[in-house]
């Protein structure tokens, strides 16, 4: 592009970062997937039915600590899933056995998938993904917590 | 009277009415619809104020449950109270919960708590507390609902928190029931507070007077700015009432908007809307009138004018009226004017064959009578002298007779048309050296009668003028017409009579311009002025002519018939037809008087074939009475000259059979010798019929005897001024003796007329002379005068015979 005014390239480039931008924009609006294998998925009341069946179960609020402001359901541990890793996880599920459930904002944010998938990775086995989150939490009028 | 006078209203004022009084309906309706509008704003007004209090009212009862759930949930997440409550420490459980009556969201007015309780899982108090401390044994447990809806929840369902307003003694209260321990629940907690002080935010929040009881409950909140009920007008109030859960009326809060703004702006618009809709009904009204105006009255009064016009002159019909206006109008207009101009043909058919003769295109009679009158009344007024011309066509009557009428018709056609390019050249003239527009001055020139013609000269300046103009008429009337294969000279005599030296009345100048026509006819000096002289003399005269072509008509004329016999036997041989005219006003006139005058005027012919045939029919009537002899009739030059007579005579005797050789034509020498060669060859052609000719007054003319001896005739008749002198007049005597000689020399039979006493009689049968008649044997004698005559004089014959014959026997 030898003639290409200053004005004319500038065009350009904004041009490729509005398409990029909205690449971006459209990976974060992504719906979460309905399912996540080997994991057990459930809704507010399955939450607490977990509770109550596993005494050692650890609650995973995968949300940025912003987020969390708005209130957290009690006895959830704040651990975002950008710090999500085995050692992390290790510190809060000793045992990879253990039952552990993960839960962000619902189902349009993806960072308790994310979180899962690490935990996976890292090896544990028995994973409950709580998909409605705390927006289906609070709209069914369970009680939350706020720091 | 009310009635009459709405019928009598032009069509505009009751339109004009329609419109206005759909007006004021278009008003009235204008300003319902104001008013509806003002309502209507007003109850959407009430509408979105309700609405808004309702939000309102909700948005910060939601606040105030959502501060007290916080309240709650964190309260039972602290550890020391769970274990309290885990021991039923109740004693640390009150002083726990007391301790929350004092915090921040209290002081601060964010949460007004008025009781704490703590629950076990099947609802039995563990605590209850109230900001005075503990609550007494026995206290209302707070909204019973709630705790009914509580306990038959079971697993997760518990965890959820629940809240509604209810009220306990009367007050109304918000309760919100946590669960104690989390996800894993051990008990309940009910924060209770009063919705009171959050409500009275609504104030501040809208802006507005707020007003918040209690049902039958004197504690109500009433805003400061809220008016006095002596001052509630121009305001609006919206009332949102809170049911508890178990549906009974719990709080209500009331708003206050002052509406007199909105008032104000309402009847604005209101006041405006009605402004706009006078001013647009006016102008509806005034266009709706001028449209009207324009499309229908207008061509209305068109027509209606147009109507009047012709009402005033018959005229006016031809004038067009205007097609404009709507439709309806148009077509009236159109159907009017189509009829109006078929009917101004049919006037213009009707005044040409009224006022206008059909020959000449004149003027007729009629329209130079009514000319004649109205210039006698307008000359009346004003004093303005005028002449009447009649013009009368000399000897017409024998062009018509002897050329047959098609030549007459043709002949008055020129003479019209030389008439009216007369006039026209007059008028051109400019004859008063003034020209005159007025039609009712011009001069005017009539046909009003067969060949008589009339002319007006209004405003006449002179006499002269008068003459001058009557000399014109006659010398364009002497210019030889060329009709067809004949030139004819006409000569015209026209007689004038002046207003008002002549007469002041329409009659008296109409007879006083006939006698001078008369008078100038007869004298033959082309023209004369009427003088009082020819009232007298001519009058008795002059009228004769029109009277005798009434006579014929009216059967005022008869026969009287004049025996001739045979002077050797005695015998009557025949009767001499003389016609007789009896007058209904004058008596009897002389043949002597109207013959000439029918010879003059063209009447002789039809004088003759009534002679003729009434001669005929009483002869058919003798004959039958046993009568056998035949009727002479005298024969005018003019007669002869007939081209019909043949066919005249031959009708005649068709229509009334008598014996044949029963008729005998008269004809005087004259007549014959006129043109002889023509009169031997028609009455060549009479006697070959059987008609036999006599030749009467013989003696008195110039007959060429060469001519009489190639007459078919049968009989000289003796005239009688030689009869009835010839016993005293030798030289008399002589003419008759020759003439008898002559005629039986001829061949011819001869009658003496005029014997009037035995010695004549005497000396005629002595000459030889065949027949006679006279006074001496009989007068002339009507018809039934003749039959007694006859009956008498064959009695005396009869007698005389005997006496003959008893003479000869003894």
């Amino acid at each position: 592009m030898p003639d290409m005014g200053l004005i004319q390239m500038t065009r350009y480039i904004c041009l490729c970062m509005a398409v990029l931008t909205a690449d971006i924009a459209i990976a974060e609006e992504t719906r979460a997937p309905d399912d996540i294998p080997n994991t057990t998925k459930v809704d507010a009341e399955g939450l607490i039915n977990a509770v109550s069946k596993h005494d050692r179960l650890v609650l995973i609020d995968s949300r940025i600590a912003m987020d969390r402001k708005q209130g957290y359901i009690e006895g959830a541990i704040s651990l975002p899933d950008t710090e999500t890793s085995c050692e992390s996880l290790a510190k809060l599920i000793p045992e990879l056995g253990q039952a552990a459930l993960f839960y962000c904002n619902g189902v349009k944010c993806g960072r308790s998938v994310k979180a899962i998938y690490v935990a996976q990775k890292c090896g544990y086995t028995n994973l409950y993904w709580f998909r409605g989150g705390f927006e289906e939490w609070t709209e069914k009028g369970y009680p939350f917590l706020k720091e | 009277m009310g009635l009459f006078s709405q019928r009598s209203m032009s069509i505009r004022t009751i339109l004009g009415l329609l419109i206005g009084l759909m007006g004021l309906l278009g008003l009235l309706l204008a300003i319902a619809a104001g008013n509806i509008h003002r309502n209507l704003v007003i109850e959407n007004q009430q509408q979105a104020l309700t609405e808004l209090v309702k939000l309102k009212s909700e948005d910060f009862l939601k606040t105030l449950e959502n501060h007290a759930r916080d309240l709650a949930v964190a309260l039972q997440s602290e550890q020391a109270f769970r274990n309290a409550f885990e021991k039923r420490d109740k004693a640390s459980m009150e002083s726990e919960l007391s301790q929350q009556f004092h915090q921040y969201f209290v002081t601060a007015n964010i949460l007004t708590l008025t009781r704490l309780v703590a629950f076990d899982l099947d609802f039995g108090v563990v605590a209850d507390v109230s900001p005075e401390g503990p609550s007494p044994a026995g206290v209302a447990s707070p909204c019973p609902h709630l705790i009914e809806t509580a306990s038959h929840r079971a697993g997760p369902l518990r965890t959820r928190v629940l809240g509604e307003i209810c009220t306990l003694e009367g007050k109304p209260i918000q309760m919100v029931l946590v669960a104690i321990g989390g996800l894993r629940p051990i008990g309940y907690l009910a924060v209770i507070v009063d919705p009171l002080p959050t409500l009275k935010g609504i104030e501040q929040a809208l802006n507005m007077p707020v007003k918040i009881g209690y049902p039958q409950h004197e504690r109500t909140y009433v805003s400061s700015a809220w008016p006095p009920p002596s001052n509630m007008d121009d305001v609006m109030v919206a009332k949102h009432t809170i049911t508890s859960a178990d549906g009974h009326e719990a709080l209500y809060v009331s708003v206050l908007s002052d509406y007199r703004e909105l008032h104000l702006r309402l009847r604005d618009t209101q006041i405006a809307l009605t402004l706009i809709a006078s001013a647009m009904t006016l102008a509806f009204i005034f266009v709706a009138l001028l449209v009207f105006r324009q499309t229908t009255v207008k061509p209305l009064r068109q027509l209606t004018e147009q109507l009047r016009n012709v009402g005033r002159d018959r005229k006016n019909l031809l004038g067009l009226v205007g097609a404009d206006g709507v439709s309806e109008i148009k077509e009236l207009a159109v159907n009017f004017n189509q009829m109006a101009s078929e009917l101004g043909d049919l006037y213009e058919t009707l005044e040409q064959m009224a006022f206008y003769d059909g020959l000449t295109s004149l003027p007729n009679r009629n329209r130079f009578h009514e000319k004649l009158s109205a210039l006698v009344k307008s000359s009346q007024e004003d004093g303005r002298p005028f002449a009447v011309l009649l013009l009368d066509l000399d000897r017409f009557k024998s062009v018509n007779d002897t050329l047959g009428h098609h030549i007459g018709d043709e002949l008055l056609r020129e003479v019209g048309a030389r008439l009216r390019k007369t006039l026209a050249f007059l008028s051109l003239q400019d004859i008063h050296g003034v020209k005159n527009t007025d039609q009712d001055k011009r001069c005017l020139i009539a046909r009003i009668g067969g060949d008589e013609f009339a002319a007006l000269l209004p405003d006449l300046s002179s006499t002269e003028y008068a003459i001058g103009f009557a000399q014109t008429l006659i010398r364009i009337l002497e210019e030889p017409c060329v009709i067809g294969e004949y030139k004819l000279r006409l000569a015209s005599s026209i007689g004038l009579a002046f207003y008002p030296q002549h007469g002041s009345d329409q009659n008296t100048l109409m007879r006083r311009a006939d006698l001078a026509m008369y008078f100038a006819k007869s004298t033959r000096r082309g023209y004369s002025i009427y003088e009082s002289s020819l009232d007298e003399a001519g009058l008795l005269h002059l009228s004769l002519e029109s009277d005798f072509n009434r006579a014929i008509e009216c059967d005022e004329l008869f026969l009287e018939y004049q025996p001739q016999i045979d002077l050797r036997s005695g015998v009557v041989t025949g009767v001499e037809a003389l016609v007789r005219w009896m007058h209904p006003e004058r008596g009897m006139i002389p043949p002597i008087e109207f013959i000439p005058m029918a010879e003059q005027t063209g009447s002789i012919q039809r004088l003759m074939e009534w002679v003729l045939r009434r001669a005929l029919r009483d002869c058919g009537e003798w004959q039958g009475n046993g009568f056998d002899f035949g009727v002479s009739v005298n024969l005018s030059p003019i007669n002869l000259h007939h081209p019909e007579i043949g066919d005249v005579i031959g009708q005649s005797m068709r229509a009334y059979p008598v014996r044949d050789g029963s008729l005998m034509l008269e004809l005087t020498e004259s007549a014959v010798m006129g043109d002889p060669e023509y009169a031997i060859r028609v009455l060549d052609r009479l006697a070959t019929a059987g008609i036999g000719i006599s030749i009467d007054d013989f003696g008195t003319g110039h007959c060429s005897l060469s001519y009489i001896k190639k007459l078919p005739a049968n009989e000289i008749k003796i005239d009688r001024s030689f009869v009835m002198d010839m016993n005293q007049d030798p030289n008399d005597m002589v003419i008759v003796r020759a003439t008898i000689g002559l005629a039986h020399n001829m061949g011819l039979s001869v009658i003496a007329e005029g014997v009037e006493d035995a010695a004549t009689l005497k000396n005629l049968r002595a000459l030889g002379c065949d027949k006679a008649q006279g006074y001496h044997i009989a007068r002339t004698l009507p018809m039934a005068a003749l039959i007694e005559w006859l009956d008498a004089y064959q009695e005396k014959l009869a007698l005389d015979a005997q006496r003959v014959k008893a003479q000869g026997q003894t």
